[in-house]
């Protein structure tokens, strides 16, 4: 159908599904990855909101659609270097390949904020104070919640907006999956360990997707969970093990401080060093080292770099499910791209 | 007869309003505020601020509350309360939106310690 060479950079879900879409319509595509599996960060995820469906099934539905003649999967390979080079985009990978592409797909995503930066929540300081990638973590290899010394949490507090709408660490932006991440796993807490008390602790919740407010209310209604308007401003460990944390309910306000077994930190989305690359290199850096794209409404797909797509949270923070359709939709816009003037 | 209905204590009386009527308050310190240290406007009331505030923790002086409060032209009191803070800094350090609080409270207390002498005087007269 196509000579051009299409190469997607990354295998996480918005890579691999771009990859996908592109296969069907008939190019061939070639995706490297840099880790020896497929499916990105999701293959951490143990349950997806908001209607808490097992995070593989995404994953083995993406790995059995990408078995197909028409997609090569260089795994363990990562692009290193990438320049332009009048229409063609020279590639250098990870194995020392070079690669000449008519089309380049940056599907570099984004890397979970290092929770160690926010030194007063005592990240890797205190023993039970846990990001909600660790919990990710957990439920899937563990199936339940414990501490670090394996005991069974009685109380936990999840905190929002870690390293998210706060300028001390550079980031004004809203990471937009936290809130409802944070909803999700205070129900799976409380669905797996009913003695447990379970206490959200945010500046705003913001539900903006579809199914998210009914899974806000359903914490509230089904499961008890708690949820206090103040941001935590520090944690400390008490003498007996606990973490205390202090914050001021601003509904009452008044400061208000409590232990709890577990602390849990919602991190923010922040840009992978690869997409930071990509946009510092290319000149195409929206902020905060996401890539931007050619418009907001109408050309979201491209990058300002003719050839040049991005797809997913290399562009900023995005759900799973806006990142699947972004991917889809970028297929449509990169064939549409090869078949128009006189890239085919 | 009728002077005595009129001078009896039914043990009622008007209650006054608890509102706040926005289109009366008078928010000339607050636009003052705000010239002077923009980063006032940026305050989302996340309470990080009271949290960490140690007077908070012993009075009943709760910065963003004050904050509020000024944006809302309820100055009555403010300036007692703003007396409790020891300008520590330490609400400063932990804003995510960078307001300079502390300077915020600094203009604060002039402001008001102006507003505060204005009332005194007004009311000497008033007696006088």
């Amino acid at each position: 159908m196509s000579n051009k060479k299409i190469v997607v950079i990354g295998g996480g879900p918005g890579g691999l599904e771009t990859a996908n879409a592109l296969a069907r319509l008939g190019y061939s595509v070639e995706v490297l990855e840099k880790e020896e599996v497929l499916g990105g960060h999701i293959r951490h995820w143990y349950k997806l909101f908001p209607n808490l469906k097992d995070a593989d099934e995404v994953i083995d539905f993406l790995k059995e659609r990408a078995k197909n003649p028409n997609i090569t999967i260089s795994m363990g390979e990562a692009m290193s270097e990438m320049t332009k080079n009048g229409n063609t985009f020279e590639i250098k990978t990870s194995k020392g390949r070079d690669i000449t592409a008519d089309v380049v797909i940056a599907a570099t995503g984004f890397e979970a904020f290092k929770a160690e930066r926010k030194e007063e929540f005592g990240y890797s300081v205190y023993n039970n104070v846990f990001t909600s990638v660790e919990i990710e973590e957990m439920l899937r290899s563990k199936g339940t919640v414990t501490t670090r010394e394996g005991k069974v949490p009685q109380t936990v507090a999840i905190v929002h907006c870690v390293g998210s709408r706060d300028e001390k660490v550079g980031n004004f932006y809203c990471s937009r999956v936290c809130c409802i991440c944070g909803v999700k796993q205070a129900i799976e807490i409380r669905k797996l360990l009913p003695d447990s008390q379970v206490f959200n602790y945010y500046m705003d919740m913001r539900m903006t997707g579809q199914y998210f407010e009914e899974l806000y209310r359903e914490s509230q209604e089904k499961w008890g969970v708690h949820y206090i308007r103040g941001r935590v401003s520090e944690a400390s460990q008490t003498i007996d093990g606990m973490i205390q944390i202090k914050a001021e309910d601003t509904l009452l306000a008044k400061p208000v401080i409590k232990k709890v077994d577990m602390l849990i930190l919602m991190v923010a989305i922040e840009a992978s060093p690869s997409t930071a690359q990509i946009a510092k290199q290319f000149d195409i850096e929206y902020d905060y080292g996401f890539i931007r794209s050619r418009d907001r409404h109408n050309e979201d797909q491209y990058t300002p770099v003719d050839g040049m797509f991005a797809v997913g949270t290399a562009k900023g923070p995005q759900t799973l499910k806006e990142t699947l359709a972004d991917a889809r939709a970028t297929a449509e816009q990169v064939a549409e791209y090869l078949k128009t003037s006189s890239n085919e | 007869m009728i002077e005595n209905i009129m001078t009896k204590n039914w043990g009622y009386q008007i209650s006054q309003t608890r509102k706040i009527n926005l289109d009366e308050v008078d928010l000339t310190i607050a636009q003052k505020i705000l010239d002077m240290e923009p980063t006032f406007r940026l305050c989302i009331s996340c309470g990080g601020c009271t949290a960490t505030c140690t007077a908070g923790s012993f009075t009943d002086f709760n910065i963003r509350r004050v904050n509020l409060m000024i944006r809302r032209g309820q100055l009555d009191g403010l300036y007692e309360q703003l007396n409790h803070c020891m300008l520590c800094g330490k609400c400063h350090l932990v804003c995510p939106h960078g307001v300079n609080t502390r300077k915020v409270i600094l203009l604060m207390k002039q402001l008001l310690s102006e507003y505060e002498s204005h009332r005194q005087i007004n009311k000497e007269e008033k007696n006088v």
